[in-house]
């Protein structure tokens, strides 16, 4: 855990200098955030050689760029993100997709540029330096950030809470083991050890089954899905029960005090490190979403991602940082950019209908960024672009589709997805879940970061994001 | 066969009409699906067209160092001489009598209060014109309907605040729609905002024109046909950069003038259209014009293509190649004032 005085000094080195910007990559499990993280690392360095493939950023559009590296460091506490191997996987037969990330791992990218503005040469000038902006980059699994809720919530409102939402719709059906013995294990029965295991390992399964065959998000703790390098220990043989309204402490010697004990070490030791770790010090966020996946999955699995993302924004501060603020070490977002990831998936012509969509899907926590007085846009992106664009005749209509060639097959497939509606569909209107959407393989991808990896405005939702400090 | 009065009265009667269910079209149309292909091999992406690159921005000249440093040391030795002096007169005031040193210390604080407005007024306007250039360069540089959209919300904010403009303003918001592509917001902007204020600059550019051509007619000697050539050059560059918004201060003036110079070389098309002029004309017809008249027309000339240059130097929207205004334009529209005139 980082120290208030290493937070204070960073802090202040940080005021001083101002040449850092960390930047959060925030986004459910599946969104594409280890891709985005790829791509853009690999796109920054590459622009040196290609400005042609971010010219919308403008330090490369206006050709001020005058290099960006991988930091070396040596004083990194996270294991470092594994980019070279990313770029092997896509770049090398079978071409495939980075593996998906298990445990967190940080990068920084040292950006060297010419100042733009007149102050900047000049003191450029004095220096006999060109100005640089360090990009810090954390990489976690998704799963993890529907943690943070809990840190506001006890361990009663928690599981009414979860009952709730777990006994409408299809997740009852997929929970109906887990629900089962609940019913049978009221809070108030005593405590064993064997009947916590046992509804942890229940509940864990209803997880598992809610993420892998249903596509829901809504799902926590996220390390029961995805544990990283925590060991199964016995706190963490917890699950939700049954408690009653206007309890808010177990009796002692119950099944529930018990469980509410390891739900409390479990958000002090796991949830509340991890959170003042890497999410305290976030100057600007991106909030990836794959909102294709959502909307062809269903109105359940549209609803649970809308919820996820309420619940996760929620935990985020945003607004401007006054000075004292920032020497204190007290981080706020100031520019928010919400991305509708994998819009290469969708026709040109239909992918502003993927960002207005995203716009309504996010209004509520957008009203939350907005009131904070921090920037907002919202935006179609994606990262690597695996597909071409197409047409096919559909019911003697001539539609707009894309094509591209599924992992591990050798024949390309066309994919339809439909009309993108601007805004959720109404209940009548919901076409039967598609889950099957084929993972295209990438593109033919230069390993070494001369070429750059096509993109769909990964440059302009960049330009938004850190624009302003490369001025 | 007629309808009796009862059944008319049935037809018209206000009802619900219930909507047949399957009728309605389902929001999204048809289902996603996948469809299988013979093709084999890697799809190879295109990228979404991009905008065009931006122009490099040249390299900075490094000044010489020891340039930088001479002029910095002359810097220092004018400053810290007239503060030591102006110190030194201020004490030796003061010796002699309190209040006059207190004057002559309220007089040093005046000059270098006063001195201070000038800078930041300098300094300002300085800033202003440099607002315009970058808003000069992104209108050349993109077709990206947002940064297009930026880019217009600056220029309208560069804009002088006249009755006319703030008119112009209001009618571009209310025609420009959010489906309006990048062009088309630029084309709407040019019609209701810049169109007026480019009439305003030609008229100005007409009069600077006829001014020219009845001073170097009427002026004695050579001297003083270019010293008046000079003033009516710099108050027709002062008079076209208000219209666009900016005001000159002396560092402005000069920041122009110099641009006008290094781009002069640039401009040089507007020769095309001089020659276009002269056939206009006829040339016979100049060849009977007396030598004097021949001078003072060929000032008007000049004073007319300096015009154009000035108005494509502080024009916040670059004219596109077909825009820029001819001198046959600018001669037509003053055939039509005084014709106008003259009614």
């Amino acid at each position: 855990m980082i120290s208030p005085l290493q937070s204070a000094t960073d802090s202040l080195v940080e005021f001083v200098t101002g040449s850092t910007v960390s930047l959060a990559v925030t986004g459910l499990s599946r969104a594409g955030k280890t891709v985005f993280l790829t791509s853009l690392i690999h796109n920054l360095l590459s622009a040196a050689h290609n400005p042609n493939r971010m010219p919308l950023l403008r330090v490369v559009g206006e050709r001020r760029l005058i290099g960006a590296r991988i930091h070396a460091g040596g004083g990194q506490l996270l294991p470092r993100f594994p980019y070279a191997e990313n770029i092997d996987a896509m770049a090398s037969e079978p071409w495939n997709w980075p593996r998906r990330t298990d445990d967190v791992s940080e990068i920084e990218i040292d950006i060297r540029f010419a100042p733009a503005s007149l102050f900047g040469q000049l003191v450029g000038d004095l220096v006999g330096e060109p100005s640089s902006l360090r990009l810090k980059l954390i990489d976690y699994p998704g799963e993890w950030l529907l943690d943070l809720p809990l840190l506001e919530q006890s361990y009663a409102e928690w599981s009414r809470g979860a009952l709730a939402l777990y006994r409408r719709g299809a997740r009852a059906a997929i929970a109906r083991d887990w629900l089962a013995f609940v019913a049978a294990h009221p809070a108030g029965e005593a405590a064993s050890e064997e009947t916590a295991r046992r509804a942890f390992e229940l509940y864990r399964d209803f997880l598992r089954r809610a993420r892998d065959t249903h596509g829901l998000s809504f799902l926590q703790p996220g390390r029961f899905l995805c544990p990283g390098k925590l060991v199964e220990a016995p706190y963490l043989w917890f699950a939700p029960l049954d408690m009653p309204e206007g309890v808010e402490t177990p009796a002692p010697g119950t099944l529930a005090e018990l469980m509410a004990q390891r739900y409390d070490i479990y958000k002090a030791e796991v949830v509340e490190k991890f959170y003042a770790d890497h999410f305290r010090r976030y100057g600007r966020q991106i909030v990836l979403v794959d909102v294709l996946r959502a909307l062809l999955a269903g109105p359940e699995a549209f609803e649970d991602t809308r919820l996820a993302l309420e619940a996760i924004l929620s935990s985020f501060r945003y607004g401007r940082r006054g000075i004292l603020a920032r020497l204190i070490g007290s981080a706020a977002i100031d520019k928010v950019m919400f991305a509708a990831t994998k819009a290469d998936h969708v026709p040109e012509l239909q992918r502003d209908h993927l960002a207005a969509l995203l716009r309504n899907m996010v209004a509520l926590p957008a009203l939350e960024v907005t009131s904070g007085n921090a920037r907002l846009d919202v935006e179609a992106i994606a990262s690597v672009i695996s597909t071409e664009e197409d047409s096919q005749e559909i019911d003697g209509q001539r539609v707009q589709l894309v094509v591209g060639r599924p992992v591990g097959s050798d024949r390309q497939v066309k994919l339809f997805v439909g009309t993108i509606p601007i805004r959720p569909p109404r209940r009548e209107a919901w076409n039967t879940p598609f889950l099957d959407v084929p993972v295209f393989e990438p593109p033919a991808i230069d390993p070494s970061p001369v070429e750059g990896i096509p993109h769909i405005r990964l440059d302009s939702a960049l330009e938004f994001l850190l624009g302003d400090r490369l001025r | 066969m007629s309808q009796r009065p009862d059944e008319r009265e049935d037809t018209f009667r206000p009802r619900v009409i219930e909507a047949e269910r399957g009728a309605r079209a389902s929001l999204r149309g048809e289902p996603p699906r996948v469809f299988e292909t013979e093709r084999r091999g890697r799809v190879v992406p295109v990228e979404p067209a991009p905008p065009p690159a931006l122009p490099a921005v040249p390299a900075r000249r490094r000044p010489r160092r020891l340039v930088s440093l001479g002029i910095a040391g002359l810097t220092a030795f004018f400053v810290g001489l007239l503060t030591l002096s102006a110190g030194d007169w201020v004490v030796s005031l003061a010796e002699r009598n309190p209040l006059l040193g207190t004057l002559a210390a309220l007089f040093v604080a005046a000059g270098v209060g006063g001195a201070s407005l000038i800078a930041w007024h300098e300094f300002a306007s300085l800033a202003r014109l440099k607002s315009v250039e970058a808003v000069q360069r992104r209108f050349a540089s993109h077709d990206d309907a947002r940064v297009t959209q930026a880019a217009i919300a600056d220029l309208l904010d560069l804009l002088p605040k006249t009755r006319e403009t703030t008119a112009g303003i209001e009618a571009f918001q209310a025609r420009v729609q959010l489906h309006h592509s990048a062009a088309e917001q630029v084309e709407i902007v040019k019609h209701a905002v810049i169109r007026p204020l480019d009439r305003r600059a030609e008229a100005a550019v007409r009069k600077a024109a006829v001014r020219a051509f009845g001073i170097t007619a009427l002026s004695p000697t050579a001297l003083t046909d270019a010293v008046f050539f000079l003033a009516v050059s710099l108050r027709l560059l002062r008079e076209i950069s208000e219209t666009y918004g900016l005001r000159p201060t002396a560092a402005t003036t000069v920041h122009l003038l110099r641009r006008l110079v290094r781009e002069a070389g640039t401009l040089g098309a507007i020769d095309l259209v001089t020659a276009g002029l002269m056939q206009h004309l006829g040339a016979g017809a100049a060849e009977r014009l007396s030598s004097a008249a021949g001078e003072s027309l060929y000032a008007a000339q000049r004073m007319a293509r300096l015009g154009i240059a000035i108005m494509q130097l502080v024009r916040p929207l670059p004219f596109a190649p077909e825009e820029l205004p001819s001198l046959t334009s600018l001669v037509g529209g003053l055939m039509t004032r005084r014709a106008e005139e003259g009614r």
